[in-house]
């Protein structure tokens, strides 16, 4: 029989998966009440009880986005979205009483983009190779899960970080009731990335996710991103003014806007050349903000001061992240006032931007490596982006006791004949051992089977025991700001103690 | 407690019950031969005679069905199960000739699940209170009750389907031809059921070979217009053959499938979308079906025809059925393209589901009452499956020039259960009617009202049982429903008579959307 049923019971009802060779499957479970109608813009409500068997043999919809039909060589297909979209999957050797490490997986996209339900993150390969429970999840992206407009806080809420606050729900879902499906609730490890790596950060710096998970892989993801009140609210008009609202809305009235509507508007808004200006620095207005409630500070700032030291962290970046997203933008070519023009608002003005792309210029010359307009550009938004921040990270989690490894992947991809190099978004496949569901992004033959292995391997044993460390691979040191040991992970598989550090003082100079 | 043993003599042998305080138990009585092996998927057979005496202590196996678990509260317990189910259970306060009203009660289930045995409808209060005779029946469920697919009736007498309400038939044979030794009356049999088991009451009333079986009838939360026609059942047979991997017109093969390789291809077909679409307007895949046979018609044309006109009828439904029916399985929001959606599923188009919708929407609005999509998809599903055919039952019967009494009558009581959201749900009957809310106190509470209303709710059942009119000293006047003057009892917090119950709601409903 093609169907055998799964059947488990949670705190709110008896849900009904199925079993996918040897895997217990569950899809679609919900974990918080439907934000729609007046629940949209509100924090996340306790998932209401019911009766009899629930099915969770389907994805549940995606968090309203747009399709970007690049996104298939990342994996992705289009799914059905709604409002109604805050729904987790789980994936289990056994509905037991193992007690198995959770891997609790955030997608990326830029908050604007993505699903628990991408092929890419199906955790059935992690799940069966490493005896674990992973768990994806879905989150409200873009204006829906990021819109902090104080008027929205009607009903007692602090305003904003709802997509962030849905994380936090999924992980009480957790918590409460992982174990009915053979996981550990005391051995939980968040990962994510992008988008999903901003999130871990964002987990790490809230004092509302304490407690509720024991490691974290932060993966290309920043954690300087989250905006202060007066940032916003400096931008949001331009929110307003694109989806065609004038002057101040009420709640209700934010809240009868067709959804589609708010997805136009924020389109729109991109479009608009004032907007990196009012954002002083800051990439995107639907992200975190330091509402005083959910976040005291940005969470690298939070980290700094204490929080999360004793999470075991693991943190990374791939050698040359921003070819893909150039990719995905359409930039093929430019020239280097295009180049410094577009790097400007995110570094500090033209003049220190044309010092910065000057010293990685003759940097990239010393070592062989190309160095066109483009090629400087994407260096420098790679770092920009994420190699800094994820190093002010692993330098302050260094200071707590719990451990702290970092990686480099350089791996390249055979995309586009190989012209991204090691691009964002190429761990996945590895981590997630997919690469067959990827293989325009991940190449395949032996060496990206042998890779896959030593990455899922070390992924699972810090989730395990919070030490990547494994047998296929040299011994792993945790990473100290006076000596930042990093894992390659590509081609050879080497711990490096310098990687290009000259461009990072740069930065600093 | 059992003190002595009766033993009663029935055609085929001995039966020797129990005496339980002061009533004579018969539990697991075989009705018919076990429908298994080559009477499988075959009208019911007369059991063998046995020798000696059989034990009649313990309830038989249940019919094939899958567990349904977190059902408790609606008192669903994990029972043992076997195609040969077909037995049932009698609770007599004497084996004397005293010739008791007999109350015979088919049980509910979405005609997938359910058992006579069920302690919520244990028989002894209803026994006890009233001095009568309580029958309780298994029947065939599933596709094993219900799989419409005439390979299977070649050689037959009788035409493939419906299975399961010939099951019912047979056990009414039996307590025809067998109840007055146990104290009962067989020419005073009252059919009474609740859902799928209302549905049943329904259909017994619309087919002639239930004629003359019994006398009065109390179909709860189930009426006239639960049958399939053959072509859709045709073809949910054919996807239920495909899932098994058998051909439709093998039925050696069909009969030879294990049986919980059955219950796991219905498994299949409920989470199948094109079934659930080619079903969704009679809402189960499997149920009764007008095969022109056994029913040549819709139930409701028979009533409509004269059929059962001088059967007593007392029949109504809840104020708010669906919400239980949507909260099993988990629907506790939804937005208004969602409601729409779910909506064209039932009423077969978008634009119906629409004008559904809207209708709904605006008349409860205008009345003040609760608007949101989720609150007028339930009160359309209400109406739709429910409300409406009852009423239209309720119509038809008290039009006819026969003896046959006609009452309504609408519960409203509240369930705590999900923090109150259900209301007035599905099912919250059952413990009233039987005086079993200890059985289900999280659904029904504990207030000390539920007391009364059992004991209002006893009393009428039993004396419309005894003379075909629910009156009680305690009600208040129960005039008879008549289609101008719809004369309504309200059974809960407040009992009393109303007339014209949520009228702007009734007039969507033509017939195209209902038959």
């Amino acid at each position: 029989m093609a169907f055998e049923p799964s059947q488990v019971r949670t705190q709110q009802g008896v849900l009904r998966g199925q079993i996918e060779e040897g895997l217990h499957v569950f899809r679609g479970v919900p974990f918080a009440e439907p934000p729609i109608g007046d629940l949209r813009w509100r924090n996340p409500q306790p998932l209401q009880s019911w009766i009899g068997v629930r099915d969770a043999l389907a994805f549940g919809p995606t968090s309203i986005q747009t399709w970007v039909p690049g996104m298939t060589e990342l994996g992705a297909i289009p799914e059905p979205v709604s409002e109604d979209c805050l729904y987790l999957n789980v994936w289990t050797p056994g509905i037991d009483d193992a007690a198995r490490p959770v891997m609790f997986w955030i997608h990326g996209g830029g908050l604007t983009l993505g699903s628990g339900s991408t092929p890419a993150y199906w955790g059935d390969r992690l799940a069966a190779r490493g005896d674990v429970v992973v768990v994806t999840i879905n989150y409200r992206l873009g204006a829906l899960g990021f819109l902090a407009d104080p008027v929205l806080s009607d009903g007692g809420d602090s305003p904003g970080n709802y997509g962030f606050k849905d994380q936090v729900a999924a992980l009480e879902w957790v918590r409460d009731n992982i174990a009915s499906f053979g996981g550990d609730p005391g051995n939980v490890t968040i990962f994510g990335e992008s988008a999903g790596g901003v999130s871990v950060a964002t987990m790490l710096g809230t004092p509302k996710a304490t407690g509720l998970f024991h490691h974290a892989i932060q993966q290309s993801g920043a954690a300087d991103h989250a905006l202060p009140l007066a940032v916003e609210a400096a931008a949001r008009p331009l929110f307003y003014e694109a989806i065609g609202i004038e002057g101040q809305p009420s709640a209700g009235a934010l809240r009868s806007i067709p959804a589609q509507q708010v997805l136009e508007g924020q389109a729109g808004m991109r479009l608009n050349p004032a907007l990196l200006d009012r954002l002083d620095g800051h990439m995107n207005l639907f992200n975190a903000v330091i509402d005083g409630d959910f976040l005291d500070a940005s969470p690298i700032d939070a980290v700094r001061q204490g929080r999360a030291l004793d999470v075991d962290l693991m943190a990374g970046t791939i050698r040359d992240e921003w070819t893909l997203l150039s990719w995905v933008a359409g930039i093929d070519d430019m020239n280097e006032e295009a180049a410094i023009g577009a790097l400007a608002p995110l570094c500090g003005g033209i003049t220190r931007t044309s010092d910065l792309y000057s010293g990685y210029r003759e940097l990239r010359l010393a070592r062989g490596e190309r160095a066109n307009p483009l090629d400087v550009y994407n260096a420098i938004m790679t770092d920009r982006v994420f190699r800094l921040s994820l190093r002010e990270v692993l330098d302050a989690h260094g200071e707590g006791h719990a451990g702290t490894y970092a990686y480099l992947f350089d791996q390249e991809s055979p995309m586009l004949d190989g012209a991204l190099g090691a691009p964002h978004a190429l761990d996945l496949p590895f981590v997630f051992g997919t690469s067959d569901r990827t293989p325009a992004l991940a190449g395949e033959g032996a060496q990206v089977d042998q890779l896959t292995e030593r990455v899922m391997d070390a992924w699972i044993a810090f989730a395990r025991t919070g030490n990547p460390g494994t047998s296929g691979l040299p011994e792993w040191p945790q990473y100290r700001a006076d000596l930042p040991s990093t894992m390659a992970l590509g081609p050879e598989l080497r711990i490096v103690t310098e990687d290009r550090e000259e461009e990072l003082a740069l930065w600093r100079a | 407690m059992a003190t002595s043993t009766p033993v009663v003599e029935t055609r085929q042998g001995k039966l020797q019950g129990l005496v339980e305080d002061d009533l004579h138990v018969f539990r697991g009585v075989p009705f018919a031969a076990p429908p298994v092996g080559d009477l499988r998927f075959r009208a019911p057979q007369p059991h063998e005679p046995w020798d000696g005496v059989r034990a009649a202590n313990e309830v038989g196996y249940g019919s094939m069905q899958m567990f349904a678990p977190g059902l408790e509260l609606l008192g669903a317990w994990e029972m043992p199960v076997d195609e040969d189910c077909l037995t049932l259970n009698i609770w007599s306060p004497g084996l004397d000739d005293a010739k008791r009203p007999v109350l015979f009660w088919i049980h509910g289930g979405a005609f997938s699940a359910g058992s006579g045995a069920t302690p919520i409808y244990d028989g002894q209060h209803l026994a006890r209170r009233g001095d009568v005779v309580v029958v309780t029946i298994n029947y065939r469920l599933g596709a094993l009750g219900f799989l419409y697919n005439q390979a299977l009736s070649e050689g037959e007498a009788t035409n493939s389907g419906n299975y399961g309400m010939r099951d019912q038939i047979a056990a009414l044979q039996w307590v025809r031809d067998h109840i007055a030794q146990f104290g009962g009356d067989p020419n005073n049999v009252t059919i009474f059921g609740e859902s799928a088991g209302g549905m049943s009451v329904g259909v017994l009333l619309g087919a002639p070979e239930a004629e003359g079986l019994f006398q009065r009838a109390i179909p709860q939360s189930g009426a006239c217009h639960h049958a399939m026609p053959k072509d859709i059942a045709e073809e949910v047979a054919r996807r239920f053959c495909a899932i098994l991997e058998v051909s439709p017109d093998d039925a050696d093969a069909l009969r030879g499938v294990p049986a919980q390789d059955i219950l796991d291809a219905q498994g299949a077909m409920q989470i199948n979308r094109e079934t659930a679409m080619l079903t969704g307007r009679y809402v189960m895949p499997f149920m009764p079906v007008v095969e022109g046979g056994f029913l040549e018609t819709l139930p409701i044309e028979g009533v409509r025809g004269g059929r059962s006109k001088d059967v007593d009828l007392l029949t109504g439904t809840i104020e708010d059925e669906w919400t239980l029916l949507a909260a099993i399985g988990g629907l506790n929001a939804m937005d208004e393209a969602g409601a729409r959606g779910a909506l064209s599923v039932t009423a077969g188009d978008a634009e119906a589901a629409g004008n559904l919708y809207e209708h709904y929407r605006d008349v409860r609005a205008a009345r003040g009452a609760a608007s949101d999509p989720l609150t007028v998809f339930d009160s359309v599903m209400t109406d739709y499956v429910f409300r409406i055919p009852a009423d239209r039952l309720l119509d038809a019967h008290s039009a006819q020039d026969g003896e046959g009494r006609s009452y309504s009558y609408l519960f409203n009581q509240q369930s705590p259960a999900l923090d109150g959201r259900l209301r007035a749900p599905h099912a919250i009957d059952i413990p009233f009617v039987f005086g079993t809310c200890d059985a289900m106190r999280v659904f029904v509470g504990e207030d000390p009202q539920t007391d009364q209303l059992t004991g209002f709710v006893m009393d009428a059942w039993i004396n419309f049982a005894r003379s075909g009119n629910p009156s009680t000293q305690s009600l208040p006047g129960w005039p008879q429903y008549r289609a101008d003057q719809r004369y309504t009892m309200v059974l809960g917090p407040d009992v009393k008579t109303i007339r014209e119950d949520r009228e702007a709601e009734r007039e969507v409903w033509t017939s195209d959307l209902l038959e």
